[in-house]
């Protein structure tokens, strides 16, 4: 009966995920836009506008073009992969709160980058980020890896790495100096500021690769949705994409860690608006990556206009946005109990 | 019951000899002999001010922390009847850090005095909002409920943490070396303060044996032997929110003492809270006792923080523990 | 690719409109002064300078180009009365400006006192992005040579211990003499220091040298931090003839010790370095002065014994044109019988 109605779900629910998605991608425009105009530095936008075709002095070039830009757009790009990857393992762990940020990816990075800020001083710190945040993937995966996996094992055991690594990372930043331990807890918090083309061209190539991976991987998501029951049939396949998701969504999460910091709770609350906005039981990774994007853009334009000309880290932000859905998202899963 | 009080009454000596251990080893190592001056006759010197000055106040906050810590951990492994509940795991040191924060960046308090209330207030509030948010739903407060509802409360109070912090250098200059977790942050004066409430917090802990162990049987059960589910619930409650808010107050936020130690002390004694309570006292200082003592020798001339020990040892504990039960046993 | 071919064009442009010629100088000409590694080029003395960080702002008007300062800022105390008249003319910045900040301030040179406003910092938005980066823009920039770290970009951590002495401060001086045309006055300001550390070090010269320690005010997590090898504060001790207690902890400039270690050096001396705020004075930092001497486990130390824990500033130990005040200051603090 249900196998049935999947393909005509599936259709309509294409439909509503891509106007749902237009939209996003339309207003993450205008914030961007807007975002390029404002600053510790006017510039109006017909300026801006000039400046981008090449047309504008040797300061605004590197005001817009070297540091604006680059910041809107690292922000779109980790936007959408942090939201992508949140969305991936809220399916597979059928658990709404089952984020990236939870199971050690950010933990791992963190202790990379600060490692990389107050202690070595050198170094690019996305590289080393991503090289942490893979390394404490992989141990999570490990170790909570018992005869297969359990969503709810992974989370723990996530929660448990993720304590110690923190507990590292908090020494690290009694050893430096205040103004390093400073830039430290920004890049902490998720951080857009003095992003340049090259963490735009890291998050953006992520997105090219791992992007269709994941739309590829959303079918077979749909599928393993049933239930490993009804995809028993496909048992060896059913494991094998599970564990190309997960993969993905992991790179997906490093990788935007890399380039912006771990941005607090964008894959959380994501891809939740996407469902309820598009429907209750389709994944909507494309509604979910728009919805991310627009999030950290405007979270991003607030992070640096409220206490101007002292900029917060855009996490701190979408922290704030993103609490109190999580409160109401908790109180409201009940389903987290389930087999649980 | 004879071996249990015995092995108690061992773990008291043990404890003793930590003490001492504490009290002698350090940047420079003295003899009992020493120790006994410098606590007997104290003539002044050098060596009788480090004991005396440095190495008792630290070696108080260890003993007063870590028994409050291990009490708060069992109380509160037996209310939720849950194995990973443990202060740091439940959010309730994100509370106290926030209000801490809070306290210094926002308030201008600036002595631990000071941060005693907020810090208790902090716990309390992050303590009844994770287990309002975790209670709800099927199943009441399951064991990856509270985790999880720990986990996701601790990332937004961090975030809100963070935001302070930032905006006010000096306030992330004190945090940062308070949220490690040192027995060395607290200066006589204010672990006499903490005294009184680690002592309220004690009697009502150790009071709640023989009600844990009624409600480790369920609440149907518990109700029907004559327990009063709701009242024990408030009263450990109360207790884990004195116990842990001082504990955090004098040595910050120290992590997963409360988880480990009464594990161990379970897997030693068996099920009887009555015994667990106690052994988890004297076993969680001795912890916290030793690992002070290695931070001290590891890093000279400076030294590691307690808390990071701790983390280290503990954690993996947890780990072990969510590997080894079924997902249906959590 | 457009910027890139640009780029001299403009470069020359700006050069030429801002930049004007002087007598030495026939147009066209570009004088060029090796910096940290790096050449920094002008074509006539540069006409607008920001100047980061008490020891920059202090040297700008030692050089007496205080009408050249389009910003100054984050001062760690008062500056030097000498300086006060024109400070109060110059603009102030409490906290570092953002690149945007400072290229809004349109400045054609930016002097700076320590070396972590061109790190990259983990993007933190404090930074002004490396010196390539600005001179990119027309912006040439200078690093005190004492704080030269070994590649651009760099921080504190990676100071050459071997370029913190006064000869470096003097070399600096010529540099900056020569590419401001100030060059008699550069002279001059050398001459006053040179004479004025020699007369402290002949005093000196046949006393007991005691040990002196500078400590940050306050216990940080029950630990203390002191001046360590690579500080400027051990040459300014020397000259004064003491010696830092912890100049062999040489890792860093900054160094955590546990309290107990400070018991066991028992310095003649200690220096409570108070920090960052233009108003400071040594007087600010009674309150941590009395502090230290109240605490019982402190009793034995000789400097508590014999009130020798003195009230001081963090600017008087970082390298500048504060040398011969500092020198003379900790002299008379550490030989008072010698300077009566």
């Amino acid at each position: 009966m249900r196998t049935l109605r999947v393909g005509p779900v599936s259709t309509r629910v294409d439909v509503a995920s891509v106007v749902c998605s237009l939209v996003a991608w339309l207003l993450t425009l205008a914030v961007g836009a807007l975002s390029l105009t404002l600053g510790d530095y006017r510039i109006p936008l017909p300026l801006v506008l000039e400046t981008l075709s090449g047309h504008g002095t040797l300061i605004l070039n590197d005001i817009v073009v070297n540091g604006r830009l680059p910041r809107v757009l690292v922000g779109i790009g980790v936007g959408t992969a942090f939201a992508v990857s949140g969305a991936i393992f809220q399916r597979l762990a059928r658990n709404p709160l089952v984020s990236p940020d939870l199971i050690g990816v950010n933990a791992g990075a963190a202790l990379a980058a600060v490692l990389m800020i107050t202690v070595l001083g050198s170094g690019w710190i996305p590289a080393g980020a991503l090289l942490g945040s893979l390394l404490s993937a992989i141990v999570v995966y490990l170790l909570a890896y018992r005869d297969g996996i359990s969503g709810y094992r992974l989370v723990l055991v996530g929660i448990g790495v993720t304590a110690i690594i923190s507990s590292v990372t908090a020494y690290l930043l009694t050893l430096a100096d205040i103004y390093a331990a400073k830039s430290a807890v920004q890049w902490l918090a998720g951080s857009l500021a003095g992003r340049t083309w090259t963490h735009v061209v890291l998050i953006g190539a992520a997105l090219v690769v791992l992007l269709p991976a994941a739309l590829a991987g959303a079918r077979q998501l749909r599928l393993l949705e049933l239930g490993d029951d009804l995809a028993r049939t496909l048992a060896g396949r059913v494991e094998l994409s599970r564990g190309l998701l997960i993969l993905v969504g992991v790179a997906l999460a490093a990788l935007a860690t890399a380039a912006a910091g771990p941005i607090a709770f964008v894959a959380l609350v994501a891809p939740q608006l996407a469902r309820r906005l598009v429907a209750e039981r389709v994944a909507g990774l494309l509604a979910a990556g728009a919805l991310g994007a627009l999030l950290v853009v405007v979270s991003d334009l607030v992070a640096r206009e409220i206490f101007a000309p002292t900029q917060l880290p855009v996490g701190i932000v979408t922290a704030f946005l993103g609490a109190p859905y999580l409160l109401i998202l908790m109180a409201r899963a009940n389903r987290i109990g389930r087999g649980g | 019951m004879r071996l249990r009080a015995a092995g108690l009454l061992l773990c008291v000596a043990v404890l003793a000899v930590s003490v001492l251990l504490s009290l002698s080893i350090g940047n420079q190592h003295f003899g009992a002999h020493d120790v006994y001056l410098a606590l007997a006759d104290f003539s002044g010197s050098d060596n009788d001010r480090v004991i005396r000055y440095l190495r008792v106040p630290r070696t108080a906050a260890g003993l007063l922390a870590g028994a409050a810590l291990g009490l708060a951990g069992a109380l509160m492994q037996g209310v939720t009847r849950n194995p990973l509940a443990d202060p740091g795991i439940l959010g309730v040191n994100a509370g106290a850090a926030l209000a801490v924060v809070g306290a210094i960046g926002v308030l201008g308090v600036h002595s631990l005095t000071g941060y005693v209330w907020f810090a208790m207030g902090g716990a309390l509030v992050a303590t009844v909002v994770v287990y309002l948010v975790g209670a709800i739903g099927r199943g009441g407060a399951t064991p990856v409920k509270l985790a999880l509802a720990g986990a996701a409360i601790s990332a937004l109070l961090g975030s809100v943490t963070s935001a302070i912090t930032l905006l006010d250098l000096s306030t992330l200059n004190e945090f940062r070396f308070w949220v490690v977790g040192s027995l060395t942050l607290a200066t006589g004066p204010v672990i006499g303060q903490a005294v009184p409430f680690i002592a309220v917090g004690i009697v009502l802990a150790l009071v709640l044996g023989r009600s844990l162990n009624q409600l480790a049987l369920g609440d149907e059960l518990a109700r029907s032997l004559g327990t009063r589910v709701m009242l024990v619930r408030v009263m450990a409650g109360l207790a884990v929110v004195v116990l842990a808010g001082t504990a955090t107050a004098i040595a910050g936020p120290i992590g997963f003492l409360g988880l480990a130690v009464p594990h161990v002390a379970r897997t030693l004694v068996g099920a009887d809270y009555r015994w667990i309570l106690p052994w988890s006292m004297v076993l969680a200082p001795v912890v916290l006792l030793l690992a002070d003592v290695v931070g001290r020798l590891v890093a000279r001339p400076s030294e590691l923080q307690v808390g990071i020990i701790t983390a280290v040892i503990g954690a993996p504990v947890f780990i072990a523990l969510v590997r080894r039960r079924r997902m249906a046993a959590l | 690719m457009l910027r890139k071919s640009v780029l001299p064009v403009l470069l020359l442009g700006l050069l030429a409109g801002c930049g004007t010629p002087t007598a030495d100088n026939p147009p066209g000409s570009t004088i060029t002064v090796k910096n940290c590694g790096i050449d920094v080029t002008v074509a006539g003395p540069p006409k607008r300078v920001f100047a980061a960080y008490q020891p920059a702002i202090e040297m700008a008007h030692a050089l007496g180009i205080s009408d050249r300062l389009v910003g100054t800022a984050y001062l760690d105390a008062e500056v030097l009365p000498e300086y006060a008249g024109a400070q109060a003319k110059a603009k102030y910045y409490k906290n570092l400006p953002s690149r945007e900040e400072l290229l809004a301030a349109n400045p054609d040179f930016v002097l700076s006192g320590f070396n972590d406003v061109f790190s990259a910092g983990g993007g933190s938005d404090e930074s002004f992005g490396s010196r390539k980066s600005l001179a990119e823009l027309g912006v040439q920039t200078w690093i005190f040579s004492p704080l030269c770290p070994t590649a651009d970009g760099k921080g504190d951590e990676a100071i050459d211990p071997a370029s913190v002495t006064m000869d470096n401060v003097y070399a600096d001086l010529r540099g900056l003499g020569k590419l401001f045309g100030v060059e008699d006055r550069a002279e001059t300001v050398i001459a006053d220091q040179e004479k004025r550390i020699a007369a402290v070090e002949a005093k000196v010269k046949n006393a007991p040298r005691p040990t002196v320690a500078i400590l940050r005010p306050g216990l940080e997590g029950g630990g203390l931090t002191v001046s360590g090898g690579p500080d400027f504060g051990t040459v300014l001790i020397k000259q004064a003839g003491g010696v830092n207690a912890f100049a062999d902890l040489t890792a860093k400039r900054n160094v955590k010790i546990g309290v107990e270690e400070l018991i066991k050096r028992n310095p003649d001396y200690i220096l409570i370095s108070g920090c960052c705020d233009a108003a400071l004075t040594p007087a600010s930092t009674q309150p941590d002065v009395d502090k230290l001497l109240a605490n019982p486990a402190f009793q034995n130390l000789k400097a508590v014994r014999n009130k020798h824990v003195v009230p001081w500033l963090f600017a008087n130990h970082s390298a500048g044109v504060r040398g011969a005040y500092t020198t003379e200051d900790i002299a008379k603090t550490i030989h008072p019988d010698l300077f009566k």
